[in-house]
């Protein structure tokens, strides 16, 4: 059976971690026209430091050691609303990998799923108020499906990504209500959430590291 | 002991409120402080672990109160007590209330050993201090207060003739306002309606005999009634006189049916005019209905717009009561009642955020529906208030539209034909050169009546389309006295009679004015100096015409007032020469800038005070503001070169004052030498006697002065601790109470035996009454308003000095006001 290796979602990390930092003046950029301007800063460090750990969490016993400690990585080094949001992601994400060497894409969906789970209780947040959900939320349902299709972790991969992406420019014409971007209100709208960006270059990196 | 956590994004925040907190709590409270990250580069966020370890730190089996500030930092106090083991887990509270607020509160409240849920309670309530000093009006009007319905009764009868007309139904309005009560009012069995808006108590209708029904919630409740008891005792505030006044003009409202031959109107204000008619028929103003998205703006707008015509209005009533006094200065009282009424600010502003109307329009609606339920009323004293309600209508609208509102302008003396003419406006003409006021509307009780009689303008009311045959120019004569108006074209026989009443009534008046000029001497040739208080050049003019011997008090705090920046040097020079010119070389005493907290001038940032009459007021506040002070001073030196003025230094209460002030002129002198400019060494410094402290240190005082000038009507506010604004004081609040009387006694003989000029320019001086009762105290020098002149000149002549010492006598004999009121008989 077709499996996510952890090596695979090693090397996920560092993919994001490389994204974060490439990317980091344009998430920066986005969240200055509708937030505080410091999301490319905060996801920059925090993957930075989840890099500087990169060797003991090769070490990681299995997949829920891994998310695990990335999610406190994150925690106490993002500093911004996404520390505690990412962070009770992998940690959520992190729940269902118990004793997991190597995730199926029924692993990899419950993860997302209790990870986004998490991201909507901790930000009391749902889809269409611009925020990470509007990319996480597709992704899961796009999952959902795959795995009920029974399609290849690939194929899920792709259809996952332009679920992504779709989730992400659809924040373009939203009404911001949660968040810093909340205060500005008519004035949102027209500008893509960074939180959204943040989490499509997340999906992003795990196609690119799979395939 | 609950234990407080503060989290921030700052570390520097989340310490400062850890020890603001610690300092409420006396050190009692375990208070731990997560803010910030540990990255220099970057301190700014929050941190799920330093949080964690915070909570661990202040651990207490009372629990632990967790305040945050916003976004990240409550998600990671969530984060951190899900990730604490179970038992903390449990005693951990995270609150909502305000960092800085809830802190302090909940500490204070931990400190006496309260449980968590109290000390929850607590910081949440955090804010109710703050709001209850400066707001937050948005919220109030969120929620609509329930008018109440059960609660304690308490009835009374409306007991004066004219019913709860708007004078009492303002009085009874600021009487709710001192309680800490909830209270609603009902008379004949209507709804009830809250007791602190004046346009619902003011539209109640109550007429004499109705019985008014309170209902009353609140801790004040006996003081209230108490209140309520004498105020029903007090005839609601109306004297005797009210009533027979307006007896006196019902019996000019016969209205004869009208023939071809006059004009026939109600009678507002007696006396002839004879000229121009100059025609404004067109002030009635409507607004169209507008929807703007942003209600924000509006309400911004809006509330701008009543800001500012409330402090427009509080200039008109503080320049009316010194112009006019304080009968009339109270009619602003309604005007400023109506512009704080709640009720009808928020019905407004929920127009504008819920129907999107413009800030004009939401107000036009609701102002106009206001004005037809007076028009509606039964009472004929409560249908003229409409006059008023259009007034602050139009003004709110124009200040609203940055327009300006409609300006009444006559460039030659003309007889006025309006619509209808609010207080405010009527106050506004420029009186030379109004000869008759002619109103479609109004009554012989509106506002603008009351002020036209005042103001000695023939007026005729209640014409309707009457005057509709009356053009701009046309020549016309007013018999005020009948209510009757006449056209030449139509009538030249009857102008021609009229003009020789007016010739009459005038020679007479000449008459009583050329005596004016002569010098007040008493029958046994006593000379007495009869001075004028003033502030402006204009009634300087008046002053002289009316026959002062010179300006005994001129406020100059009027030149400073309704501007955007304190008038410079050169401007106030101009005004203070055109001041002397006028009175044509007589002496001028100048008072310097006396302002206080009470009298609104944003520009000259005095703070708001608990107790402004006893705050930075007069020279207290110009010590402190030595450019603004010196900038009159040195207008005032330049003055001197060529005019003969004193100048007098406002609310002294001791010698250091009066020293400081010294050395801030010789500062002056010092820069004019040095400039060249000219200026009189010889000029005279004084000061005002109005804080009593200054009477027991006269004779220190008189070594660095030149005069003393008694402002009584301060003075008898200090000297007996009652405040003169105060309705419930005011019984015994008079400047002839014996304390004042003795008062004045020491002052006058200190001042002769240090042998320094003093005069009295308080209201006391103007009341002819009181002319002989001064001059047995010593007095020989008055500063009175301009048109009384005329009258103590005469209550001096009829007066023998000679008689003096029995006077004297009687009124150091007399124990209590009643008694020296009886003696001079008020």
């Amino acid at each position: 059976m077709e499996t996510i290796k952890l090596s695979q979602l090693i090397t996920w990390l560092e993919k994001i971690a490389a994204y974060m930092q490439e990317n980091k003046t344009y998430l920066t950029e986005l969240d200055s026209a509708i937030g505080d301007a410091d999301h490319g800063f905060n996801m920059e460090r925090g993957f930075q430091k989840v890099i500087g750990k990169i060797e003991e969490l090769k070490q990681s016993k299995d997949a829920s050691v891994l998310l695990k400690n990335t999610g406190m990585t994150l925690i106490s080094s993002i500093g911004g609303a996404s520390g505690p949001l990412y962070g009770t992601f992998f940690l959520q994400a992190s729940m269902v990998l118990k004793d997991k060497n190597e995730l199926t894409l029924e692993d990899l969906k419950s993860s997302f799923e209790n990870g986004l789970k998490g991201i909507k209780s901790r930000g009391r947040a749902t889809t269409g108020e611009k925020t990470m959900i509007d990319v996480l939320e597709p992704v899961v349902t796009t999952l959902i499906t795959a795995v009920e299709q029974n399609l290849t972790i690939s194929d899920a991969l792709t259809n996952m990504l332009a679920a992504a992406e779709k989730g992400m420019k659809s924040t373009i014409d939203m009404l911001a209500t949660k968040g810093r971007a909340s205060y500005l209100g008519e004035r949102s709208v027209g500008h893509q959430d960074p939180g959204a960006t943040s989490s499509y270059f997340i999906v992003k990196a795990l196609k690119e590291s799979i395939n | 002991m609950v234990s407080i956590v503060i989290v921030s994004h700052s570390k520097k925040l989340a310490e400062g409120v850890k020890e603001l907190a610690e300092q409420m709590s006396q050190n009692k409270v375990k208070i731990a402080a997560a803010g910030g990250l540990d990255d220099e580069s970057s301190p700014i966020g929050t941190d799920a672990f330093k949080i964690m370890e915070a909570i661990e730190l202040v651990d207490s089996e009372d629990g632990i109160l967790v305040l945050m500030d916003i976004g990240s930092a409550v998600m990671n106090a969530e984060l951190a007590t899900e990730m604490l083991p179970e038992e903390i887990m449990k005693r951990v509270l995270l609150c909502e209330a305000p960092l800085v607020e809830g802190a302090i509160a909940a500490a204070a409240q931990s400190m006496v050993g309260a449980n968590l849920e109290a000390v929850v309670k607590e910081a949440r309530r955090g804010l109710q201090g703050k709001q209850s000093l400066i707001g937050p009006q948005e919220v109030e009007t969120e929620l609509e207060t329930p008018i109440l319905t059960n609660g304690k009764e308490i009835s009374i009868t409306v007991p004066n003739k004219l019913g709860l007309h708007a004078r009492p139904a303002v009085r009874l309005v600021e009487i709710t306002n001192k309680f800490n009560n909830e209270v609603s009012v009902s008379v004949n069995n209507k709804p009830f309606v809250s007791a602190t808006s004046i346009s619902q108590v003011g539209t109640l209708g109550a007429k004499k005999g109705d019985i008014l029904v309170f209902k009353v919630k609140g801790d004040e409740f006996l003081e209230f009634e108490k209140a309520l008891k004498q105020f029903e005792f007090d005839n609601f505030g109306d004297t005797k006189e009210d009533v027979f006044k307006k007896e006196e003009t019902k019996k000019t409202l016969k209205v004869s049916a009208s023939n071809d031959d006059c004009i026939q109107g109600i009678s507002a204000s007696k006396g002839v005019a004879i000229g121009k008619a100059k025609v404004f028929l067109n002030t009635s103003i409507s607004v169209d209905e507008e929807i703007v998205e942003n209600s924000l703006d509006e309400i911004s707008k809006f509330q701008k717009a009543i800001k500012n015509i409330i402090s427009e209005t509080e200039a008109i009533k503080e320049k009316t009561l010194r112009l006019h006094g304080k009968e009339n200065a109270e009619i602003f009282n309604f005007h400023l009642l109506l512009l704080n009424d709640n009720e009808k600010l928020k019905e407004v502003e929920k127009l504008i955020t819920e129907n999107h109307f413009s800030a004009s329009y939401a107000w036009f609606k609701v102002f106009t529906n206001l004005e037809d339920m007076y028009k509606n009323m039964s009472d004929q004293y409560l249908r003229e208030r409409a006059s008023d309600i259009v007034e602050i209508r139009n003004k709110v609208i124009a200040e609203i539209s940055g327009s300006q509102e409609m300006e009444i302008t006559l460039s030659e003396p003309s007889i006025l034909v309006v619509n209808e003419i609010g207080p405010a406006q009527t106050l506004s003409l420029d009186i030379d050169n109004v000869l008759g006021i002619i109103s479609q509307k109004g009554g012989e009780t509106s506002h603008a009546t009351i002020l036209a009689r005042s103001l000695g303008i023939p007026s005729i009311t209640g014409l309707e389309n009457r005057i509709d045959g009356i053009s701009n120019g046309d020549i016309i004569g007013v018999d005020g006295t009948n209510g009757i108006i006449y056209l030449e074209k139509n009538h030249p026989e009857k102008i021609k009679a009229l003009r020789e009443e007016k010739k009459v009534e005038e020679d007479l008046f000449k008459e009583s004015l050329s005596k004016a000029k002569l010098p007040a001497l008493s029958s046994d040739g006593i000379e007495f100096q009869i001075l004028a208080n003033i502030s402006s050049p204009k009634e300087a003019e008046k002053a002289f015409a009316n026959g002062a011997d010179g300006i005994g008090l001129y406020r100059t705090e009027f030149l400073y007032m309704n501007r955007e920046i304190p008038p410079k040097e050169d401007e106030q020079y101009e005004i203070y020469k055109q001041v002397c010119e006028n009175m044509q070389g007589l002496p001028i005493t100048i008072r310097t800038l006396d302002v206080g907290g009470d009298k609104p001038i944003p520009y000259l940032g005095i703070p708001e005070e608990t107790n402004p009459f006893l705050g930075l007021r007069g020279i207290r506040y110009c010590l402190k503001n030595k450019v603004i002070f010196k900038a009159q001073l040195r207008a005032l030196y330049r003055i001197s070169a060529d005019y003969n003025i004193r100048v007098m230094f406002p609310m002294v209460g001791m010698l250091e004052e009066v020293i400081e002030a010294k050395e801030i002129l010789a500062e002056v002198r010092k820069e004019l030498d040095a400039e060249h400019i000219a200026y009189s060494k010889e000029m005279k410094i004084g000061i005002m006697v109005e804080v009593p402290s200054v009477i027991f240190i006269l004779p220190q005082l008189a070594k660095h002065l030149d005069f003393l000038s008694i402002g009584t009507n301060d003075l008898t506010q200090y000297l007996l601790a009652m405040d003169r604004e105060s309705t419930f004081l005011s019984k015994h609040y008079s400047a002839l109470h014996p304390a004042v009387l003795n008062a004045l006694l020491k002052i006058i003989a200190t001042a002769n035996k240090e042998q320094i000029d003093v005069s009295l320019c308080g209201e006391l001086a103007s009341n002819p009454k009181a002319t002989a009762l001064l001059s047995a105290l010593g007095l020989r020098k008055f500063s009175v308003s301009g048109p009384v002149i005329p009258r103590v000149k005469e209550a001096i002549r009829v007066m023998d000095v000679s008689n003096n010492n029995k006077i004297f006598k009687d009124i150091i004999a007399c124990n209590t006001l009643n008694e020296v009121e009886k003696m001079i008989h008020i």
